[in-house]
């Protein structure tokens, strides 16, 4: 150990490589594509890089494989042999990865910038919360941009803890008295998992600067929770609840928020009411159970129906047709007036309805519409109906292709086939064929697979 | 000479006096020149301080190369970037300095990217290697005969 000490000393003078000698901002252009813990290894190649990540790192993530390196911390299994190690190792695990981030901290230059932290390890009571505070309050008051914290390494979907037990969100910490309440704080981004986000008085100033808030799996406590955080949100424009408890009515109301321009509210137990007043919306996008809304002066979508005026292509995917009327996308297609090829990808299932009289729109003309293909249909009216719709008002239609086989968007451009419905060969290719000979002109190709 | 020029190219002139003839849309791509040519304060001549003849024939490479293949497919311009940063440290060193100091974006960050590249998965023997290795000879030959040196003293 001394010895190899005393050689480093004698080295360091010959060390002059010309990489640690470069400017600032393009070392941290190098560290930015580097993982922290392959950043923080530069330390121990010379002396010259001993302390040059320490100057150069803004971001930081604290996971399992930037700061555990034994094999028996990074696995999440516990399936150790006996009960003692089922307890002890998860508490060794948690105190090794306590101690690794506060040396890094305390390793970090006094006066270094950073923009954004990220913690992603399982912290699954409160008990270490003070150490969590600490990070976050180090990131604030280097002016971090960006925090996400997710306190749980594996999303159980069926895991709700309990009341209290999980880790508070710190708002005091952003509050105008707060302990750090008179430095200017320059959150932009607050993503947080598995926690507890709860301020119990308003005027949080540290969040004025937020325009992105992104819950998942958080405790919102109760509403009143909520109706102090968001009236904090001054310049939130993208606003996301998933899978977040503890509230059963959301008001989204002038003037909190008046800048939101996206609202995603997904699977959120407990919620049985959103309200939205006086709020220009871009975008909202609800999924879970039926609840109400309520929307007063809101324009959820914008004022003028879009139109996409050179769009060519359109594809649309996952349609579900029993019962449904899908003459919806009638309107869709007036939007998409330039509109060449369409695609509808129907997602159904083969419960056949009674024959019933064949609905008609009135005529709209798509003057461009050249092809269209209908996937996975199973011969129920409201396709057929949509089908007599494009074959009657797309005047240079040359092509309509209609197949029974389901397909699926698997991402990449990538779509998996599936096999046709039962009926399709008894009633429903015969129905097809039936109505919509009969409609097609005869400079066209109607393809019935 | 500078009547005779094309108008839309440029001198360029390095530290050595060297002078390059560019058209002036692979020479903006550096956004210190951007900003004079705009500011209409540099004549045809554009002296470029603290970067050599032999470096500046390389950014420039680089730069038309970028300014040529936009219609190519990126990942030939990909292979080709790979391959041009691919050098030795020195090089390397003074191609950065002259991105940096020049505000040539695409070749900066194809740059660090190289670096990053060499430190990313490896050793840190093997940096060591890649960074200080040209010296390495340097100091094990100095140590050796700093402890012949020691050694006798003991004698």
């Amino acid at each position: 150990m001394e010895d190899h000490s005393a050689k480093k000393g004698k080295t360091s003078q010959y060390d002059d490589d010309q990489i640690s000698q470069l400017p600032c901002n393009v070392l941290n252009a190098i560290f930015s594509s580097l993982t922290m813990r392959e950043a923080v290894r530069t330390s121990v190649l010379s002396t010259k890089w001993r302390y040059l990540w320490t100057k150069s790192l803004s971001n930081l993530t604290f996971d399992v494989p930037n700061i555990l390196d034994r094999e028996e911390y990074t696995s999440i299994d516990i399936l150790y042999t006996s009960e003692i190690h089922k307890l002890i190792i998860p508490w060794k695990r948690k105190l090794a990865f306590l101690n690794s981030v506060d040396q890094l901290l305390a390793d970090l230059s006094p006066d270094h910038k950073i923009e954004k932290l990220k913690v992603h390890f399982t912290f699954h009571r409160n008990k270490y919360g003070t150490h969590l505070d600490r990070w976050i309050c180090f990131a604030i008051l280097r002016g971090v941009e960006e925090l996400d914290l997710s306190l749980l390494e594996i999303d159980y979907y069926f895991f709700v803890p309990l009341k209290g037990s999980i880790y508070d969100f710190p708002c005091d910490l952003l509050r105008e008295d707060g302990s750090i309440g008179k430095i200017k704080s320059f959150l932009k981004c607050l993503r947080l998992a598995h926690c507890n986000l709860a301020p119990r008085h308003t005027n949080l100033i540290g969040f004025n600067t937020l325009t992105t808030l992104d819950l998942k799996w958080v405790d919102l406590t109760s509403n009143e929770c909520v109706c102090n955080l968001l009236s904090s949100c001054r310049a939130l424009e993208w606003l996301s609840l998933d899978k977040c408890y503890g509230l059963d009515y959301l008001c989204i109301a002038h003037p909190s928020c008046v800048r939101l321009k996206y609202l995603n509210v997904h699977d959120c137990k407990g919620l049985s009411v959103i309200e939205i007043s006086g709020i220009n919306l871009e975008k909202f996008e609800y999924k879970g159970y039926k609840i109400s809304f309520v929307l007063n002066e809101a324009v959820i979508v914008p004022k003028e129906f879009p139109t996409f005026s050179n769009l060519k292509l359109l594809s649309i995917a996952e349609i579900p047709t029993n019962e449904c009327d899908l003459l919806w996308i009638a309107t869709l297609l007036k939007a998409t007036a330039s509109l060449q090829r369409l695609e509808l990808h129907i997602h159904s299932n083969d419960n056949m309805e009674e024959p019933r009289e064949i609905k008609r729109l009135p005529r709209c003309l798509h003057d461009y519409l050249k092809e269209v293909v209908i996937t996975g249909t199973c011969g129920h009216f409201s396709e057929i109906e949509f089908a007599i719709y494009i074959l009657n008002n797309a005047v240079v239609l040359d092509k309509m292709m209609i197949d029974p086989h389901p397909r699926y968007y698997t991402g990449n451009g990538k779509w998996d086939v599936l096999h046709a419905c039962d009926s399709w060969k008894i009633i429903g290719r015969k129905r097809v064929l039936e109505h919509l000979t009969r409609e097609a002109s005869s400079q066209m190709v109607l393809m019935i697979l | 000479m500078s009547s005779s020029l094309e108008k839309n190219m440029l001198i360029l002139r390095s530290s050595d006096g060297e002078e390059f003839i560019v058209p002036e849309v692979v020479a903006v791509m550096s956004k210190a020149i951007k900003n004079m040519v705009e500011d209409e304060c540099a004549s045809n001549t554009i002296p470029v301080p603290n970067v050599d003849a032999n470096i500046l024939a390389m950014v420039i490479e680089f730069c038309k190369k970028h300014d040529e293949s936009e219609a190519e497919a990126a990942s030939d311009l990909k292979t080709f970037d790979s391959e041009f940063v691919n050098r030795g440290q020195e090089a390397l060193y003074d191609l950065i300095t002259a991105a940096n100091f020049r505000d040539v974006k695409e070749l900066l960050d194809a740059l660090c990217q190289n670096v990053a590249e060499m430190i990313k998965g490896k050793s840190v023997h093997h940096i060591r290697i890649q960074f200080l290795g040209y010296q390495l000879f340097e100091i094990l030959t100095s140590n050796f005969i700093w402890n012949i040196w020691c050694d006798r003293d003991f004698d």
